[in-house]
This record gives C-alpha cells, structure tokens and sequence, in this order.
C-alpha cells in the first residue's frame, strides 16, 4: 500500500516550502522516520522524515521547486508495488488534502486561527482546499458567508485582488539599467511581506532616550570573570539588556503582549527575541522565560541560539516564542536608530552604540559612556505614556541596578 | 415524438414484456378492470386471465404467490395498489424475495418485479399517502427503480422486468396522469444510470420522483435570481448512479437533495453521507436535504401541502443554501 509524502504545515504562517535538497532517490530503500529531503520554508529549513519503511516509488518534485503545505513530494511502496504516476501527475487538482498532510505529524492549524468574534475561523472545506492549493494564508481572507465563513468565491476574490494588485505594481521603466537580478528567497519573501504588513497594521510610536552605561559598564566588568567561569561565556551588553527588559515587562504587561482581532492578550512568558543579522536576512530567535533566567544562564542560551541562528539550525519554536524583540546595530557604528515590529509583538527596543560622551552631572560637564535608546510601540495596545513609563524605568534599572532586583 | 401518459407508458411497457416472454404475467388487486390507477387496464382482453387477474385483498400472499411462482421460473410482476400496503408484505419481500438467491447459493433467482404507486394524491390520509422509498433501499438484494417520467417509467420497467433479482417498483399517484415523451420504437432505461434534467454551475439538486418536476420549476425561479441550478435524477436508488452525483458536486460544489417521504433517515440521508464521504473537499456549503415533515401526512389539502416539499420549499432552502 503506498505511502505519500507531503509537505507538513510547520507553522502559522508557513504557505509553501522549497526543495532544497534530497537525500534519497527512487528506488532507494528508506526506513520510516529517516530524512527524505530538506526543504526551506520562510523561516526554518526543515528535514522531512519518511512516513513509512519501504523503497521511494517516486519523487515528484525537484530541487528548486516550490511546493504548496499538503502538496505531495514522494511515494513510497513496498518494492514489488506498481504505483501508477497518472494519478499524480496533476498535483493541484488530486491532491488528497486530509489524508495526505495528516500523515505527516501536528498540523498547525489554519483552521483555528481566532477571529474577531472569538471563535474558529470558518471555511468551506472546497475554499480550504484552494487556500492550502495556491498557498494562501487564510487568515487574510474575509469571508463573505454566515459569521465571517470564508467560501469559494472569498479565496477567488482574494487571489484576483493579488493578481491586480501585482499587475498594477509593475516592474519599474525608465532610463535606468539593471546591473544584476537577485531572486528573492523564501526568507526575504517572507521578511518583506511580515514587515510591509506590520509597517501597515501597526501604528508604530517611537520613544526615544540615552542612557548613561558606567554602572552597567563597571557591573560588566567586575563580573564578567566570575560569569565566565559559570558559563563559559563572555558577558555582553545584548545580555544585560535581555534581563532588564524581561524583568521590568512584569511591570509593564502591555509591551509584552499582542492584538487578536479586539482582543489584547497578554502574553503569560516572557522571551525575549534578540535580531540576529545573516547573510541575506534577519533572524530573530527567542530567550524562553528570559526574566526567570540567571545572567549566566541567558548568556549562555543567547550564544547558543546566535550560532544555530547564522547556521540555519533553528526551530520554527524558538522563532515564534518570542514576545519583545531586542536590536542592536552598535556594532555597526550606529548611533540611533527605529526598528519595525515584529509581528504580533507589541513592543522592540532598538540599541546604538555605547560611546563616551561629555554630559552635564551636578553642574559639571564628565565624560560618560551613553547610549541611545528606541522604543516602538503598537499605538494600538500602548500608548505614548505607557510605553515612556517602560523606557524610563529601563533607562533608570541600567543606570541603577540595584532597582531592577 | 409522441406524448404519452406516465400510466400509459407503464400499460406499454407490461404489454411488449409480456409479448416478448411468455413467462411473464401480471396480478394484483383490480388489475383486471384496471382500476385504482388504469395501468393494467385493458391487459386482459390481450393476454387473458392466465396472465392477467385480480386477487382478493392479501397483500402478503399477493408477495408470497411471487416469491414461488419466480422460483420456478416464472417472472411475476404483482401490483400492490398503495405503497402504503407494502408494510402488509415485508416479510416476504424482505425475507424471502431478498435472501433466497443467497441463502440457496444461487439455486434459485427470483426476477419479479413488485410495482406499487407511491406519494400524494390529495388528501388520501395518513395511510394511503406515503413513500417509503427507504424502507427498502435499506434492505440488500432489493434493486429500487422511482422512475419520474414516462420515458423513465417504460424504459425502467422493461428492464426491472427482464432483471434476474427482485425489484421494488415504486411509482408515484400524481404522475400517472402527467404526459411526456416516449419513443415508438423499443428501448430501455439501464439501472444505475442518473438523468440530469438540467444543467446549472451554482448548485446541484438530486431530486425523486414528483419532486423531480418540483426541483424544475424551483430552478427556473431560481434562475431569475441568479442562481443556475443543476437538476440530476437518480432514476433508481439501488443501484445508485454514486458516479453522476459525485461529479457533479465536484462541478458545482453545493448540494440539495429533495424527497417526497419524511426527513428522518430518509433517501436523502444516505445520499448526503455519500457526498459527504466521498467529496467533503469539495462542498462549499453543508448539504440539505428538502423532505417531508417527520409527521403522518394530514387529511386536510391545507395541512397536506404544509408538510409536504414542493418547489416552493425548494427554493427557499436553496436560497439560504447560496448565502452560508
């Protein structure tokens, strides 16, 4: 009895996966629970596992080739077994939806996505077939049956608007030449479209202040040995930052939380997303629980993730978990700078570059290591006060330790 | 063509069957005058009370007489005047025409054919106005044929007539007057084949018996809304033409299913879970079923046609069908 392999939703917002890589070919034998393939999806390049022990009957997609969350990749069968490839020949229209992507573990769920009015998202199961065909993301669809129920006509809709709204963007004329086209990853589709829609969906209010760094400055430096000896890794000011903003969000719930339709939800962890450059994009991979977390301890998981994060060898779980996200460009010589939300968070504090600079204390003009401080907020959940009261009270823990205990 | 009547069409179809076969014959309860409903009206004067006569009112042994006859080789065709009376002789159809050729491996087929006219006739009480089409499409070794034109009466007749296994044929008392066309020369209708009366991209409506001509005038109102319904007839309910029903939900992607007997367990049920089954991927709405109410059928014409479907109804479910 042959087994088919599809593509399994790994995420939230996962629609398609690229073929990266296959690691058998037809008529290799396979082990249920060994790696066929390696796909990449926006986030997370991902091995997918055989279902089943038998020979790999048929692979029906190449590297480089884009496959829709459902769409089968592999066949496998016992190895006297004739599968006949005319059924699967036109992918899109035969493609055995439930069974197939049920095959292939949790399967996150386009179908319970909350809505405004608190329930399940409603969707025609012949629409949910097209949606999951032509890797629509259901929660942008409006739906136009009983209570929101999203119907045939509604994905319709949705993918003529695309369509439109591609036409109309045009592909730029004029007196300039093109010295060299980039296609863009998965990932900097993705990038592009979370970022143009949180750009768009939240009203971003930025905060701004500068802190004075010596107190940090020194705590770093007394303790930076004896942390070392715990972790086994340096200390950075990317650290300190992490646990003053998840301690001081226990006061301020609001900037860790995000906007569900009309509700607020205020999120119960803590996990704190640190950016993290890489070659042709951003990763932003989370601290779990960082306010629950030692010094060392956060160090420690903040390295670990870095390193996984530049080697491609994070989990789609690490990514979503975070809750408030930290940048920091001072390594770069930035001095000031605003970053976008990463969506649903409600909060990012963005971190310049820690310089000495002459400063006014008691009348007198010192030179004092300082740092310019962003904050932007979702204006939808925090308002100006609530987000300066946070950045305040970040500016006065740094400046004060001992207030953050 | 010609136009006949539905009854007529029946008349034809008995007589070229009887000619053809001589091992055919037909009884029942005032055949032989051709009353109640004139399908065997004027039998008699061709065939002779051999083949054509009337039997005292015993609705089990009217059965029984089939059961036997066709067990040694004869091919019965009994009339059981209502359907309502069929419940007299379950026994037989269900435990004896049903099981034997089973039961006996095949020693002895039974190939009669129990004709009997069900549905409204206006105000005939709860006892003579029944369909009970799904009493026995829920028993195995029953072919059931609910032909809702004349064309379909002849052609299906003629055929459950030369079919080896017994048949339930379940006409309607409304139709029997209604004329259609019917070709001269000979043909017949297969089992198991649909009809699609109409063709239409928005919906499909699976329609029985009356409520054939019923789904036909709701779909023409409901194309001056905008709304293009397709009409698809069974045309025998065991065996079910699945095929047809499928693809044509996976063309139009809603389904209504309309039926002259109660709701409840009904034809319309085991349709619905076929879809359901076999193409839940491609509904865009949840399926209806347009039946009569779970309720005896009412004396009174007014409380009749309140609890009956009819095109009206029809409409209105679709109507609220096209908007979930």
């Amino acid at each position: 009895m042959a087994t088919e392999v599809a593509i399994p939703n790994l995420g939230y917002t996962m629609t398609v996966a690229k073929i990266l890589k296959w690691l058998k070919s037809v008529g290799d034998p396979v082990e249920a629970g060994e790696i066929l393939l390696e796909i990449e999806t926006d986030k997370v390049n991902y091995g997918i596992e055989s279902p089943a022990s038998g020979v790999v009957k048929a692979i029906l997609a190449k590297v480089g080739e884009e496959i829709p969350v459902g769409g089968l990749v592999a066949i496998i069968g016992r190895a006297d077994e004739e599968i006949d490839l005319r059924l699967y020949e036109k992918r899109e229209e035969k493609t055995p939806v439930s069974k197939a992507v049920q095959a292939q573990g949790p399967r996150e769920v386009i179908q319970t996505v909350s809505r405004p009015k608190g329930g399940r998202v409603l969707v025609s199961p012949v629409a949910r077939k097209m949606a999951q065909e032509k890797g629509i993301n259901l929660t942008f669809v409006t739906g136009s049956g009983h209570s929101g129920r999203i119907r045939m006509a509604d994905v319709e809709k949705y993918l003529n608007a695309a369509k439109t709204a591609k036409m109309e963007a045009g592909p730029p004329s004029g007196p300039l030449e093109v010295a060299e086209i980039i296609p863009m990853t998965t990932m900097r589709r993705a990038i592009a479209r979370r970022l143009s829609q949180s750009f768009h969906d939240a009203p971003h209010f930025n905060l701004c202040t500068e802190v004075d760094m010596t107190e940090v400055k020194r705590f770093l430096d007394l303790n930076a040995q004896k942390a070392d000896s715990q972790a086994e890794v340096k200390l950075s000011v990317n650290d300190i930052f992490i646990k003053a903003v998840a301690i001081l969000l226990h006061a301020h719930p609001r900037l860790n939380s995000r906007l569900n339709g009309d509700q607020i939800e205020i999120l119960r962890d803590i996990n704190i997303g640190l950016a993290v450059a890489l070659d042709d994009g951003l990763i932003v991979p989370a601290v779990e629980k960082a306010d629950q977390k030692r010094l060392w301890q956060i160090a420690r998981d903040r390295k670990d993730l870095v390193e996984r994060a530049r080697q491609g060898r994070l989990s789609l779980a690490e990514i979503e978990r975070g809750t408030f996200t930290v940048s920091n460009l001072g390594m770069y010589d930035i001095v000031f700078f605003t970053s976008i939300l990463n969506p649903p968070q409600s909060g990012i504090l963005s971190i310049g570059q820690t310089m000495d600079r002459p400063v006014v204390r008691n009348g007198a003009v010192v030179i004092r290591p300082i740092v310019e401080l962003s904050l932007a907020v979702d204006h939808r959940i925090v308002d100006g006060a609530v987000g300066a009261k946070f950045l305040q009270d970040l500016k006065n823990g740094l400046e004060n330790p001992i207030l953050l205990i | 063509m010609r136009e006949i009547k539905y009854a007529e069409a029946l008349r034809e179809a008995l007589a070229e069957e009887m000619r053809r076969d001589q091992r055919v014959f037909v009884y029942g309860e005032d055949v032989e005058l051709g009353y109640a409903f004139t399908v065997c009206k004027g039998l008699i004067d061709e065939f002779g009370r051999e083949r054509v006569f009337d039997t005292p009112i015993c609705e089990q042994t009217i059965v029984g007489i089939a059961v036997g006859a066709s067990m040694m080789g004869m091919r019965p065709v009994p009339e059981i005047q209502f359907c309502d009376l069929l419940p007299m002789c379950m026994d037989q159809i269900c435990n004896s025409a049903a099981k034997l050729r089973y039961m006996s491996g095949g020693q002895v087929s039974l190939p009669l054919v129990v004709r009997s006219p069900a549905g409204k006739w206006g105000s005939f009480g709860a006892q003579h106005s029944q369909t009970l089409d799904a009493w026995f499409t829920h028993v195995p070794g029953l072919k059931v044929a609910v032909p809702a034109t004349p064309y379909d009466a002849k052609g299906l007749l003629k055929t459950a007539i030369r079919d080896d296994s017994p048949v339930l044929f379940i006409e309607r008392k409304l139709l029997y007057q209604i004329p259609g066309p019917v070709p001269e020369e000979e043909y017949l209708v297969p089992f198991g084949e649909a009809r699609i009366h109409r063709e239409g991209k928005d919906l499909t409506i699976v329609a029985v018996g009356r409520m054939v001509s019923e789904a036909l005038k709701a779909a023409e109102q409901l194309e001056k809304e905008g709304v293009q319904a397709t009409v698809l007839d069974p045309r025998t309910l065991v065996p079910l033409d699945t095929k047809a029903i499928l693809d044509s939900v996976r063309q139009t992607h809603r389904v209504a299913i309309v039926e002259e007997g109660p709701k409840r367990a009904g034809v319309g049920g085991e349709i619905a879970a076929l879809i359901a089954e076999e193409v839940v991927d491609e509904l865009d709405a949840p399926i209806r079923r347009i039946a009569a109410l779970d309720t005896p059928i009412p004396f009174s014409p007014v409380l009749e046609n309140y609890v009956l479907p009819n095109d009206r109804k029809i409409v209105e479910a679709v109507r609220d069908l096209m908007s979930i």
